[in-house]
């Protein structure tokens, strides 16, 4: 290792090797169905064959009879609700009164082996009285009875959100042309790889533990408290490393909460592991989004007044609803100038499995039809999409029209790099029919500036330990999911010491000994985990190097780190080893431990709603896609993907290319094959709204062989909020794949599908239309709330 | 003999005896020997999560096989060596050049895929020693990986080519093969347990006389419809008879006349004949399942299974195929034409069971393609799948077979637009006047797959696509 200049440390910027690949090469890591332990028992839900029902009774007895069978819970055990949000506390960990999709849990059967477990829950009955169901928010806003939740806006409709920024159809009335259309981006799940499990158990000491594949075990903590009735402090929530997440664990579960029921009732530790099939039903996955925009533009070009309305497929459980809905409009903003701006967001409530934040929560949608809508623009009025991109790019320094404070951004960079890479210009439109080039480009947050409850404390908080053989051993409660979150943490750690990240050890995923960290969602963790190490190990190399001056003789501030060494930066050669600066830290303070947090800056926004959008900085991405389209089959293939991606300061550029790669993959399975979808079963088989296939065989994602070649570009523009100017890497660059295959299948067939997937029979059937097109084409009444009004920055104060 | 199972793990005889023996190898290893390395991702075949790596002497020479272990049953483990990501290195111990590669290339992020991967590569790098790009996808895409976009998996697969070394277990090989040939049985391994029950006879004579005297048994070959039965959709079978363990029915040879592909063959033993007479077939053959699956699963049990999407089909019948069946001692050769009855119906008698396909090597002259329509390009079921045989004479249609699976409830002949060809010149305007009649003879479902208005469409145009490319 290279001691650098001793001021900046050698970690950051260096293609590392991540601090945990061994494990996972050697199948070692454990991820939390590999936990197990003597004695233990094995937990099976009961669910809901029925997808909107009352529950009259729920027969245990055959079940409770079985050999092996230790216990039987039902929603008696169950009567405190839960929820992510504080608005809406609306699930039960096992359905009291009733149930509300197929697969909502209703019973629990505790017994010695899976197997018997299994067949203990299938000898359970369940005696339900059905009520009407509500299959979609068209369904939801014309059927406000039965209502499946009794709070909310209103009959079905779970959140209805309205939203001025001055005056839009005033601006859409004086502007030189108006282009209004519609758009449906379908519902996906997450499907990551690894299937939840939990292991709960009771220590002697009366502890209880839950070992949980959850991407929030600090929401977890707090949930299983509130539900159990237990002080928080004798709850202990373990997150180990986790099978990819990307969302699909940021919610609190009901299995998890009932697995520590179970042991807490049996004293003996109980595991339950979902199938694929059970994941897919807990789902909290994309939105379905209707959505319509009108966008009214002057003779430049230039957005004069943008308008969104987005009707949210909410499924049967609030979750992250509230904000999501939010999220449809919230973003909308911070890529392009817009002179007025106007949202409208409703999220019904249907018996479906509950929906809400996956990679890009609740963005991904509008910015589809945003993209694709400023694609049509653009042929419209003859302009190249990739000029009037550049052309209207926010700038840094500025705030949006909803008061989302624009820092830095890179996004006219990113843009100019992917046209220069892919032969934008060059190229565009000479490929010959059947091959088209598509653009868009995209932004999202580093993190949310507020807390999902109200409160002062920092989002996240990092304790540093200094032994005296020289370790360091960060703790935080950040979660691993695959992200390299651990490696970050290492890795800011090493680089204010001096260090490699391998010599820093990390304890990370445990409510017990690290302090909160919020979660992994919300792409928040590099910024404010990142900020909190720095923090702390500022701290704690303040100490070091007071004591190191103290022995070598010269002022702190000429004392050098690097190479595991404290120097003299004017003569490296006069040096101590880390571990000897460490033991003299202790003799001259005590315990060498710091501690760092993190709490981003004010919101601009002092509005109601305005509490969804801001962030202390926001990353940039611009794509260019180029596919070949099959007119005999509809089949979209796409060749190559050139991304862009604003990352600040990438800490570790092949770390950084590994997430935006598997952004623009999730991105392009979301666009050409991924569906949530539904159907009903026939009238002999009940008639219920089920999942149209929960499994890998019907749940289409793409293999190697789907995946084009991807360029990656990555843009650096240190940003000042970041932890050595980084930004966010692991959501943003998804956003603008979607759109930009839509706009590329376009160019190259000259048919638009203004709907997710965009699957073969779509292009077919637009191929055959009159209209050259597929989508919606019609947007309900909604009943629009009384909006808040709140003037754009040049038009006031907020 | 021993009754039990027998296999090797780590260089250490395993038996088991007295299991249920449709217990899968995954749920052995995660559940009774915590070797938890090999994952569940589905438990249905389609992650490759779960995949392992079989050794197996095969006509004296030691082969190595990935497959998924979440739908192989134990007793397949029989006479084999069972390998595992745990077998490839103990702590401390220098990494496989696989997973070296791995590590270095930045292959693995949540790494819950990994181990798969791992095996799968294991598999290639220990069999071909120089496998092109293309042969790497190929190789991997029987694994899902949600983090990567698989870039980097695939980069380390070059990396631990190109580094070279040739097979890392070779230095054991000889040492394996004797083991193997130690434990290698003769006569009919049973494994009874939890109230099920599974033969494998070593012979096609015991595999006749065994469905005689249980015509209740459901056969089984590579199980890959059979496991999902199990796991799946939960199906009792109580009494099963393995026909893997027959060597004589695995043989995939060419001879004069036709090809012969063996109950046993899979489709990877099938691949090495058909590819020669065969390209257009042996292309979709490639893209049936994933390289697991086609390590496991045999093409005689695609046609035996008969579903209305199952890919070999169609081709079988544009080829004009015909199936050898065998009952007892009594065998009778029955065109695929007359073998698809109605939906998932076929016409095997109890206790019969189908020996081989015999496919007709092309005459001259013989124009043949078959094209498969699915959302993903590996590893999907058809939405319609497409097989043209057409023979010419001086620019006149002389034979037409058209076949298609996905537009019926039976994988089916589209005679009467066959009929319409004939003598005609073949040319686009033919085909786009026989089209109509191709309409009418198919009334195919909407299902989650397709719509019934896009299966319609799609079979037009791969008969149009199929008389611009074979002209
Ligand atoms: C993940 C996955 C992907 C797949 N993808 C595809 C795909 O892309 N295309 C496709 O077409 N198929 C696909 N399949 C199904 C395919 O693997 C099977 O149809 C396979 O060919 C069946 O062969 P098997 O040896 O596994 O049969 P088994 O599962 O062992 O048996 C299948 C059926 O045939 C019967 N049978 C088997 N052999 C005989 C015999 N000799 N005589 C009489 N009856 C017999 C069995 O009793 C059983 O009913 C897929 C399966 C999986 C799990
Ligand atoms: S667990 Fe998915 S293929 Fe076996
Ligand atoms: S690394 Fe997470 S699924 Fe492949």
């Amino acid at each position: 290792m290279t001691p650098g200049d001793g001021r900046t440390g050698s970690a950051v910027g260096r293609p590392l090797r991540r601090i945990d690949a061994r494990g996972k090469v050697t199948g070692e890591t454990l991820f939390a169905d590999d936990l197990s332990l003597p004695g233990m028992l094995h937990l099976k839900l009961v669910r809901a064959s029925l997808p909107h029902a009352r529950i009259l009774g729920v027969e245990t007895a055959a079940a409770r009879g079985m050999e092996g069978v230790r216990a039987i819970l039902t929603g008696a055990d169950f009567l405190v609700p839960f929820g992510i949000l504080p608005v809406s506390q609306d699930e039960h960990a096992l359905c009291v009164g009733k149930v509300r999709f197929v697969g909502d849990p209703v019973a629990a059967v505790v017994a010695d082996d899976e197997l018997s477990a299994e067949e203990a829950a299938a000898l359970v009955e369940v005696r339900y009285e059905p009520l009407a169901t509500i299959a979609s928010p068209e369904e939801a806003l014309s059927t406000p009875e039965p209502r499946i939740h009794d709070y909310g806006d209103g009959g079905n409709v779970h959140k209805a959100v309205a939203l001025d920024f001055g005056d839009v159809p005033a601006a859409l009335a004086g502007a030189d042309r108006v282009f209004e259309d519609l758009f449906f981006y379908q519902g996906n799940t997450h499907l990551a790889m690894e299937q939840h499990a939990t292991l709960a158990y009771v220590d002697p000491d009366g502890l209880l533990t839950i070992a949980s594949s959850t991407q929030t075990p600090h929401y977890l903590h707090r949930a299983a408290a509130r539900v159990l009735g237990l002080p928080p402090a004798r709850i202990r929530v373990l997150a180990p490393p986790q099978g990819g997440g990307f969302g699909g664990k940021t919610d609190p579960f009901n299995h998890e909460i009932v697995a520590a029921r179970a042991a807490l009732l049996t004293g003996r530790p109980v595991k339950i592991a979902l199938t694929r099939e059970e994941v897919f039903l807990c789902h909290r996955g994309r939105h379905p989004v209707l959505m319509r925009m009108r966008t009214g533009i002057d003779r430049s070009g230039r957005i004069l007044g943008h308008s969104v309305e987005t009707l949210l497929d909410g499924g049967a459980y609030g979750s992250y609803g509230v904000a999501s809905t939010f999220y449809t409009g919230a973003l909308e903003t911070v890529t392009y100038r817009m002179d007025r701006y106007r949202f409208r967001g409703c999220r019904t409530f249907t018996n479906k499995p509950p929906c809400g934040p996956k990679r890009g929560h609740g963005t991904p949608q509008p910015r589809f039809g945003l993209e694709v809508q400023i694609d049509k623009i653009c042929e419209q009025i003859g302009r190249d999409p990739a000029e009037w991109r550049i052309e209207n790019a926010t700038q840094p320094d500025t705030l949006t029209a909803n008061w989302l404070e624009i820092r830095t951004t890179g996004l006219v960079r990113c843009l100019e790099a992917v046209v220069a890479a892919s032969g934008w210009r060059e190229r565009r439109g000479k490929l010959g029919r059947g091959r088209g080039l598509g653009i868009a480009s995209s932004a999202y947050m580093c993190g949310a500036g507020l807390p999902i409850y109200f409160n002062d404390m920092p989002h996240s908080g990092v304790q540093l330990l200094l032994d005296r053989g020289g370790g360091v051993t960060a703790f935080c409660g950040s979660t691993e999911v695959g992200q390299g979150s651990d490696n970050v943490l290492a890795l800011l750690v090493a680089e204010v010491l001096g260090l490699l990240p391998s010599d820093v050890k990390v304890v990370t995923g445990d409510t017990s000994l690290a302090p909160v960290d919020l979660g992994s969602y919300s792409s928040r963790v590099t910024l404010m985990m990142g900020n909190a190490a720095v923090d702390a190990a500022s701290r704690a190399r303040e100490r070091l190097a007071a004591a190191a001056a103290t022995r070598l003789e010269i002022p702190a501030e000429r004392v050098g780190f690097g190479g595991g060494k404290l120097f003299d930066v004017s003569d490296p050669s006069r040096s101590i080893v880390f571990a000897q600066a460490v033991q003299l830290a202790e003799a001259a303070g005590g315990t060498v431990g710091t501690t760092g947090s993190y709490r981003p800056p004010t919101p601009k926004a002092r509005f109601k709603g305005g509490g969804v959008g801001p962030s202390p900085a926001y990353s940039y991405s611009a794509a260019v896609v180029e596919v070949a389209v099959d007119e005999a089959t509809g089949v979209v293939r796409v060749v190559k993907v050139w991304i862009a991606h604003d990352i600040g300061r990438a800490l570790n550029p092949v770390a950084v290319r590994g997430q935006v790669e598997g952004s623009v993959y999730m991105g392009l399975g979301e666009v050409l094959m991924e569906e949530q979808a539904f159907c009903r079963l026939p009238p002999r088989l009940s008639s219920a709204l089920v999942h149209r296939g929960p499994s890998m065989l019907d749940y289409k994602s793409p293999t190697s062989l789907d995946m084009p070649a991807v360029e990656t570009i990555l843009v650096e523009n240190p940003e000042p909020n970041g932890p050595f100017g980084a930004k966010e890497v692991g959501q943003g660059p998804l956003l603008p794949i979607p759109p930009a295959v839509a706009n590329a299948v376009h160019d190259a067939v000259g048919v638009r599908v203004d709907e997710s997937p965009v699957t073969p029979e779509k292009v077919l059937a637009a191929l055959r239309d009159p209209s050259r097109r597929f989508g919606p084409t019609t947007f309900p009444e909604v009943p629009w709330p009384e909006p808040v009004r709140v003037a754009p920055p040049w038009e006031g104060k907020p | 003999m021993p009754a039990g199972i027998r296999f090797l793990l780590d260089g250490k005889v395993r038996e088991l005896d007295g299991i249920d023996p449709t217990w899968t190898v995954l749920d052995w290893l995660r559940g009774e020997e915590r070797r938890c390395g090999s994952k569940e991702g589905c438990r249905e075949g389609d992650c490759g999560a779960c995949t392992v790596v079989l050794a197996e002497l095969h006509r004296g020479e030691l082969r190595y096989r990935a497959v998924n272990a979440c739908i192989l049953f134990v007793p397949a483990l029989d006479g084999k060596a069972l390998l595992t990501v745990e077998s490839l290195s103990s702590p401390g111990e220098a990494l496989h050049p696989v997973q070296a590669a791995m590590v270095e290339c930045h292959a693995s992020q949540c790494g819950f895929c990994t181990p798969g991967f791992v095996m799968s590569l294991l598999a290639l790098y220990e069999s071909e020693p120089a496998p092109s790009r293309e042969r790497v996808n190929e190789v991997l895409a029987g694994n899902l990986c949600r983090c990567t976009g698989y870039r980097p998996i695939v980069e380390a697969a070059g990396r631990a080519f190109e580094r070279g070394g040739g097979p890392r277990l070779a230095a054991h090989q000889a040492a394996l093969a004797a083991q193997l040939f130690a434990i290698a049985r003769t006569g009919t391994l049973v494994v009874e347990g939890a109230g099920r029950r599974l033969f494998a006879p070593r012979t096609a004579d015991a595999l006749a006389d065994l469905l005689l005297e249980h015509p209740e048994a459901h056969i089984l070959a590579g199980g890959t419809d059979v496991g999902l039965q199990v796991t799946k959709q939960h199906r009792e079978l109580h009494t099963l008879v393995s026909l893997g363990a027959v060597e004589e029915l695995s043989e995939a040879v060419r001879t004069r006349t036709h090809v012969e592909i063996g109950a046993a063959a899979t489709y990877t033993d099938a691949l090495a004949v058909l590819s020669g007479p065969f390209p257009s077939l042996a292309a979709l053959v490639r893209r049936i399942g994933s390289q697991q699956i086609r390590n496991t699963g045999t093409l005689v049990g695609n046609v035996a299974n008969a579903s209305p999407i199952g890919d070999t089909m169609p081709a079988l019948l544009a080829l004009g195929a015909s199936a050898v069946l065998r009952r007892g001692a009594d065998r009778r050769e029955i065109p695929l034409d007359d073998f698809f009855l109605a939906y998932r119906s076929t016409a095997l008698q109890r206790s019969e069971f189908i020996e081989r396909i015999r496919l007709p090597l092309p005459r001259p002259g013989l124009r043949f393609a078959t094209y498969k329509v699915s959302k993903r390009r590996d590893q999907d079921i058809s939405a319609v799948c497409g097989a043209f045989a057409v023979t010419l004479e001086r620019g006149r249609v002389r034979e037409a077979r058209l076949a298609f699976g996905g537009m019926a409830a039976t994988p089916r002949r589209a005679v009467a637009c066959e009929a319409a060809l004939l003598g005609k010149p073949w040319t686009e305007e033919t085909v786009a006047s026989v089209l109509p009649v191709l309409d009418g003879e198919f009334q195919p479902l909407s299902d989650m797959r397709a719509s019934a208005a896009y299966r319609t469409l799609v079979a037009r145009n791969l008969l149009r696509r199929f008389q611009a490319e074979a002209t």
